[in-house]
């Protein structure tokens, strides 16, 4: 289904599927929209692959938690479908109030990433929000927010960072601002990975900075990946923490392979 | 009337007054007086002290028992600290929390002053921990080794899910994330999932397959998600693990510090290394807080400091001690004795640990010597029982009086008891020992050394000596001017009165300080610098004059004719008996006049005291002597046909002892001989069956007495006090009256037999049995017998004319 907007006004499409009603996106998207004075439109697909097999007669679930069965009906996945809708229709709703924003909620059938890039134009901005069985941002755990003893010069870190990738090409660059404005508005620390070689990259990433083409909220850290490839870069991310990656567009493979993880919101841009 | 001529002569005026001799004393002043304990001529007690204290033995505790004022406390506070110089420090004690039951806190014993040392530093390695640990969680291995841990069991869950989700793709399956689970279902070379349309337009094997493939992949599923838990039951071991393997790197330095220099302790070490273990099991307690987090009420917390709980809580220290501990504890109570625990209210509930014990006397004297107050100790509730228990035990229990009474049901700690090894002294008069002698079967067997304190000492050249080295003692410790030699020999005569012994020294110290302070004080008001004679005699005339407004009012009484005695003449039946009044710290005599009739009767003497229930049994007990020494002098050849009765006239209250019989013997057979008794004279002493005279108390206030009422109203030159002659060695009589007596205006008379008594009162003799058994018609013995037989003649016409009537009749 091709549902392109005309590119007249920028939106932020924040995507949804039963599966990842992420609420904390919405939110961030609203913040953003705000910023930007742009529109927020809420598109939940439902997925086909899901809806088909509801329908297959002998189709079961088993449970995630405890490995049990039961049955798995096209009615169960209305049924949740509907809630999550109601959900998000509710958030949206209280979400352009308060932020002032012009808000939409509309349903698409498909998969959930192609049907999403069907949505936005080139100017527009997609969130994929992170699975619900994934954990909210500044999870607790064996990480501490004391001071390092150390004595290093290394800031105390104001939760997880945004985070983004940069290999030199304009559209990379694009997403690293995009991530700087995000971490601005959240008041969090901006990690950007780039690869290892070319060392120039990070010079010129630097430079970039430095300049105030992207603009620098503090921290700043970049953060050289080698390889630079979806798995290493990946990992980096469950080690450091990630409140959101912002990747370009272009980054079929990173796209694909962060959807699947589904560990942290996702905006392409 | 003039002087008795029969009966023995009056005393003479050295024998009513043994004064110093002034050449036993050769300073001019005490200043030149070495010091002396203050505690003289208790040789006996301090014997039993100095051993009791020395006998390593259980249950040989002391008991120092005598009058208040004899020096105890002082005496065995001298002997317990000489000895206790002699014996090493005790131990400090300490409570730790015991990690396995914290409601039992353990015990540690430390050597003296190394106790605070060990608390301090276990502090301050509690202190360095609160850093050291929260720090090491924040280096940078930890942190990589945790995301290592972590990022190993997430994979390890997803590469399974995803070797999976490869397998049912190898089978033209695809594995489907549902909203709550997975879901399996078959796709088409595109990976898209068939339609119901598309399913049923297979062939029924295929569709079978399909059903079969995905049944398979099911149970697989199904059997990795079961194992999920596993796994990840074993990230958090592993986490764990990790946990205490930083935890102890970070704690291992510090608490190896402390076990070099503590290990070797026996107890220390084990608490250190239970700390050790407890602090790496606990090591997020020393995380600081999220503020908001754990709170309670208005903002009081339950939680404790982190490193409360690996305290020391040092309840005994001796730090600056020299030697083993003496301990007097001036309130007994229980707790005082054996510790509390202490409770903090919060939120309606009580709260407590190891560190709100507090340690009691005994633990103060533990290794050392306990004082107290025995009257005290058993005045506090259930203290007796307690030191006792605590004494039979051989260790201290710290334990609530509530608990122990059944009281509290409510959970309170039981603190691991602390051995004891404390002698105690018990300090007290002699009733409560002798009570507690027979009463309470325990205590003999736990105070086996009784140090009996002696309420005088004999009064020799040496002891004098000794005494005035007191008194200089006493004057230069409470500050106080020197005396003069004739200041002294005043005290000493004075010790001497109180003693109511002329060979005997009073051992009271606190009336000889009280005395000393008193007479300085008059010594600065007459502006001197030392002492006099002249400031003893004040004291001691003030003092008697605070005390002697109820003497004044009764010789009031009698100067006034209220209370009839006679000073002079004589009466039949009629005697001036002496009694002594005695009100606190003073007393004084009075006379009382005794009269008694007597009529024909059956033998029996009524006393009128007893009749009434006035009189006392000693009294009761004294005329009934009385009664049988005359049936037994009159009534052995005939019937004793006499009926006599006594009293004490215009006596309306008790009346006790058998002082007084000499003079009712006296006075009743004054009336049966009807011989007037001399009324100049007064009369005391006790007689027994045979006639002879016993002492009696207060002869020198008795004689006192009688002086005053006969120099109120002008001495005539032949009045005077009869005494036994047992009592002339307890004479310390006032100077006036001494000085009276020495010019023959007043006599003293001592006696050793009824008959020398009664010649004296009535100035006729006894009399002796002749050779055919009978007195001399003039003499009392005779005059007695033939009033008899007439009571007896009358008593038979009495009763023929009875029987006469009754006849008639």
């Amino acid at each position: 289904m091709n549902s392109k907007p005309p590119a007249s006004r920028l939106r932020i499409v924040v995507a949804f599927d039963v599966c990842r009603r992420d609420l904390d996106s919405l939110e961030l998207a609203a913040v953003l929209a705000a910023r930007r004075g742009a529109e927020i439109d809420a598109v939940f697909v439902e997925e086909l692959n899901l809806l088909n097999s509801a329908e297959l007669p002998f189709t079961r679930e088993v449970d995630r938690l405890f490995g049990t069965e039961r049955a798995f009906d096209p009615l169960r996945v209305s049924r949740a479908q509907r809630i999550g809708l109601s959900q998000i229709r509710q958030e949206l709703g209280r979400l352009a109030e308060q932020l002032k924003v012009r808000g939409s909620v509309r349903t698409l059938r498909g998969h959930l990433v192609p049907t999403a890039l069907a949505c936005v134009s080139d100017i527009d901005v997609l969130v994929i929000g992170r699975r619900r069985d994934r954990p909210a941002p500044d999870r607790a755990g064996a990480r501490l927010s004391v001071t390092r003893r150390s004595g290093t010069s290394a800031p105390a870190m104001q939760g997880e960072a945004v985070w983004s990738v940069f290999d030199g090409t304009a559209a990379s660059l694009s997403a690293v601002a995009v991530a700087a404005e995000v971490a601005a508005c959240e008041k969090r620390p901006l990690c950007v990975a780039v690869p290892r070689s070319p060392p120039e990259l990070t010079q010129e990433l630097q430079r970039s900075l430095a300049s105030g083409q992207v603009p620098q909220p503090a921290p700043t850290r970049i953060i050289e990946i080698q390889p630079f490839e979806p798995f290493a870069l990946l990992r980096r991310l469950r080690q450091s923490g990630c409140r959101m990656l912002v990747l370009p567009r272009t980054e079929r493979s990173l796209i694909e392979a962060t959807t699947d993880s589904a560990d942290w919101p996702l905006m392409l841009v | 009337m003039t002087i008795p001529t029969l009966g023995p002569g009056p005393l003479s005026a050295d024998q009513l007054f043994n004064s110093c001799d002034p050449s036993q004393l050769a300073f001019a002043t005490t200043d030149e007086l070495a010091d002396i304990g203050v505690v003289v001529g208790q040789e006996r007690a301090l014997n039993a002290i100095r051993f009791g204290v020395s006998i390593p033995r259980k249950g040989f505790n002391v008991f120092a028992l005598g009058p208040t004022g004899t020096g105890k406390m002082t005496a065995v506070r001298e002997i317990v600290t000489r000895e206790a110089e002699h014996q090493p420090k005790p131990e400090d004690w300490c409570y730790v929390n015991n990690f396995t039951d914290p409601s039992k806190p353990k015990v540690l014993s430390l050597p003296a002053g190394v106790g605070r040392r060990f608390a301090t530093d276990m502090t301050h390695v509690i202190e360095e921990l609160s850093i050291s640990i929260p720090a090491a969680f924040e280096g940078e291995e930890y942190r990589t080794r945790t995301e290592e841990i972590e990022e190993e069991a997430k994979e390890r869950e997803t590469n399974a899910l995803n070797e999976l989700r490869r397998e049912a793709k190898r089978q033209h399956v695809a594995l489907i994330e549902t909203p709550t689970g997975f879901a399996f279902a078959p796709i088409n070379p595109e990976n898209e999932v068939l339609s119901p349309d598309q399913y049923h337009a297979l062939a029924e094997t295929d569709q079978q397959h399909i059903r079969e493939t995905i049944e398979q992949l099911h149970q697989a599923l199904q059997k990795l998600l079961r194992q999920f838990q596993p796994w990840r039951k074993e990230a958090k071991e592993k986490l764990k693990n990790l946990n205490r393997e930083i935890a102890t790197f970070a704690v291992n330095h510090l608490i190896s510090d402390l076990a070099e220099r503590y290990g070797h302790m026996d107890g220390v070490k084990q608490f250190i290394d239970a700390a050790r273990q407890d602090i790496v099991d606990h090591a997020d307690e020393f995380f600081p807080k999220p503020e908001g987090s754990g709170g309670g009420l208005f903002g009081q917390s339950a939680r404790q400091s982190p490193g409360q709980r690996y305290q020391v809580n040092l309840i005994v220290a001796h730090d600056d001690a020299a030697a083993a501990p003496v301990v007097f504890e001036d309130l007994p109570t229980h707790s005082n004795l054996v510790g509390r625990v202490e409770y903090q209210a919060l939120m309606g509930a009580l709260l407590t640990d190891f560190t709100m014990i507090k340690g009691g006397a005994l633990h103060r004297a533990n290794g050392g010597y306990l004082l107290l107050d025995a009257r005290k100790l058993l005045l506090q509730p259930y203290a007796w029982e307690t030191l006792k228990r605590t004494l039979q035990a051989g260790e201290i229990r710290v334990e609530a009086l509530e608990r122990t009474l059944g009281l509290m049901s409510t959970g309170t700690l039981e603190p691991e008891p602390i051995p004891l090894r404390t002698k105690v002294v018990l300090i007290g008069d002699r009733l409560l020992y002798y009570l507690l002698n027979v009463y309470d079967p325990e205590f003999r067997s736990l105070f086996k050394v009784s140090a009996d304190f002696e309420e005088t000492i004999d009064r020799t050249p040496d002891s004098t000596a000794m005494y005035a080295r007191l008194i200089a003692s006493l004057s230069r410790r409470e500050g106080l001017h020197p005396l003069d030699r004739d200041g002294v020999i005043r005290v000493i005569d004075e010790s001497a009165r109180w003693a109511e012994d002329a060979e005997k020294l009073n051992t009271h110290l606190q009336r000889l300080g009280d005395l000393l302070k008193e007479a300085d004080f008059w010594a600065s008001e007459a502006r001197r610098n030392v002492i006099t004679r002249e400031d003893i005699q004040t004291a001691i005339d003030e003092q008697t004059g605070r005390s002697d407004r109820i003497r004044q009012r009764l010789y009031e009484a009698i100067r006034r004719g209220t209370v009839l005695i006679d000073t002079s003449g004589a009466a039949v039946g009629q005697i001036n008996g002496l009694s002594v009044i005695s009100l606190g710290d003073f007393a004084f005599g009075l006379p009382s006049r005794i009269t008694a009739t007597t009529r024909p009767g059956s033998g029996k003497v009524i006393d009128i005291e007893r009749e009434t229930e006035l009189g006392g049994a000693i009294h009761s007990k004294g005329v009934m002597i009385v009664s049988n020494l005359l049936a037994a002098r009159f009534a052995r050849a005939q019937a004793f046909s006499v009926s006599a009765s006594l009293v004490f006239e215009q006596s309306y209250g008790k009346v006790d002892g058998d002082s007084a019989s000499l003079a009712e013997l006296c006075v009743i057979l004054s009336s049966l001989a009807e011989l007037p008794i001399r009324q100049n004279l007064a009369v005391t002493g006790s007689i027994n069956q045979h006639g002879r005279v016993q002492p009696i108390g207060g002869a020198n206030e008795k004689i006192e007495g009688f002086f005053d009422i006969c120099h109120a109203r002008g001495l005539t030159g032949d009045q005077g006090v009869i005494i036994p002659r047992a009592n002339v060695k307890n004479l310390m009589l006032r100077a006036d009256v001494v000085a009276a007596v020495r010019v023959g205006n007043f006599h003293v008379y001592a006696v050793d037999s009824l008959d020398e008594a009664l010649e004296l009162l009535l100035g006729v003799s006894v009399g002796e049995r002749d050779a055919s058994g009978n007195f001399p018609d003039d003499s009392l013995n005779g005059r007695i017998e033939a009033k008899l037989l007439e009571f007896a003649r009358i008593q038979r016409r009495w009763m023929q004319a009875d029987k006469t009537d009754s006849n008639e009749q």
